[in-house]
């Protein structure tokens, strides 16, 4: 798991912040499963890639050979442990820009 | 888990008693928040973090490159717990200005830092106060006092401008003459009052069916 600084958390929702619910949802299961639609919506996967690799430290070519599965869950219990519900609230209250 | 109280920041393990700022320590956090502001508008990283530890630096008065140690939640937290506790307990129309009106104000001679000299001198220039008294001030005081000072700054200019000539339009078809007021800054003008609601007779409703435009959805919907 990275260092999860105000530095690496901004990164985070500067990759993240065009694929987050608008609504805050307590739900973290639900809220995490509407980021990874809007991405898969948007086809836009690097997203998805570069959000791992920035909160585990994961190489992209560790994540491609391990079972997409496995990535998404990966993907999951980082995000949980990264606290995005509050992550996302504070950035979208100060108006960062994503 | 969150901070313990709102009159309290945690940062790693140290629980920091937060005190309301007086007036000096106040303009410090204000310049800094925004800067806070400025660059999250402008997605502006770099800045956007380093005001943030600075903002919090300044309140709690630990060094900026210790901050960088803890999870940036309790830095929000912490930042969210100081903003709050240093509001202030009124709403002065002098602070309702837009972060944005003020970055665009910026002029050749500003400096990081200046606000609280432009305050100083204001403040000291018309009650006589020392730096000291005038940087203890409870920051409720000190934007009152200010705001009476920009006050009294402005009727005295509306006055002076009265009495001149450029005051006044003429009309020489109908030899009437007319005053034109001297503007007055944003924060004295009245704010516009909400629109009323009113009720439309139904039969001068639009016929068919009526679609309202959803921001949230981005689609329109069938009103409630």
């Amino acid at each position: 798991m990275n260092t999860q600084d105000l530095n690496e958390a901004t990164k985070l929702y500067q990759i993240l912040g065009n694929y987050v619910p608008s609504v805050p949802n307590e739900d973290y299961l639900d809220y995490i499963n509407v980021i990874f639609e809007n991405i898969k919506e948007s086809g836009n996967y690097n997203a998805y890639f570069d959000a791992i690799q920035l909160m585990t430290g994961a190489t992209y070519n560790t994540l491609t050979q391990q079972e997409p599965s496995d990535v998404l869950e990966l993907f999951i219990n980082s995000l949980v442990e990264w606290h995005i519900v509050e992550l996302v609230a504070f950035f979208k209250n100060i108006g960062y820009k994503a | 888990m969150e901070n313990l109280s709102a009159n309290h920041a945690l940062l790693g393990k140290v629980e920091y008693p937060l005190v309301r700022s007086k007036l000096r320590a106040w303009l410090v956090l204000e310049d800094l928040y925004s800067n806070i502001i400025e660059a999250a508008e402008l997605g502006n990283r770099t800045d956007f973090v380093s005001s943030m530890y600075s903002y919090v630096s300044a309140a709690l008065s630990i060094p900026t490159e210790d901050m960088q140690s803890y999870p940036w939640y309790e830095v929000t937290r912490a930042f969210r717990n100081i903003f709050a506790v240093n509001i202030p307990s009124f709403d002065f129309p002098l602070l309702r200005k837009k972060i944005q009106e003020k970055i665009k104000e910026k002029v050749e001679w500003e400096y990081p830092g200046r606000t609280w000299f432009v305050w100083l001198h204001l403040l000291a220039k018309n009650y006589g106060w020392d730096i000291k008294y005038v940087e203890n001030l409870d920051l409720d005081d000190g934007v009152a006092l200010l705001q009476e000072i920009l006050l009294d700054a402005q009727l005295e200019k509306e006055w002076t401008w009265s009495l001149s000539e450029i005051a006044y339009s003429s009309d020489p078809t109908t030899h009437t003459t007319k005053f034109i007021p001297l503007e007055r800054p944003e924060w004295m003008k009245p704010t516009p009052k909400p629109m009323k609601k009113v009720k439309i007779k139904a039969s001068e409703l639009p016929v068919g069916l009526v679609l309202k435009w959803d921001t949230d959805t981005n689609e329109y919907t069938r009103p409630q």
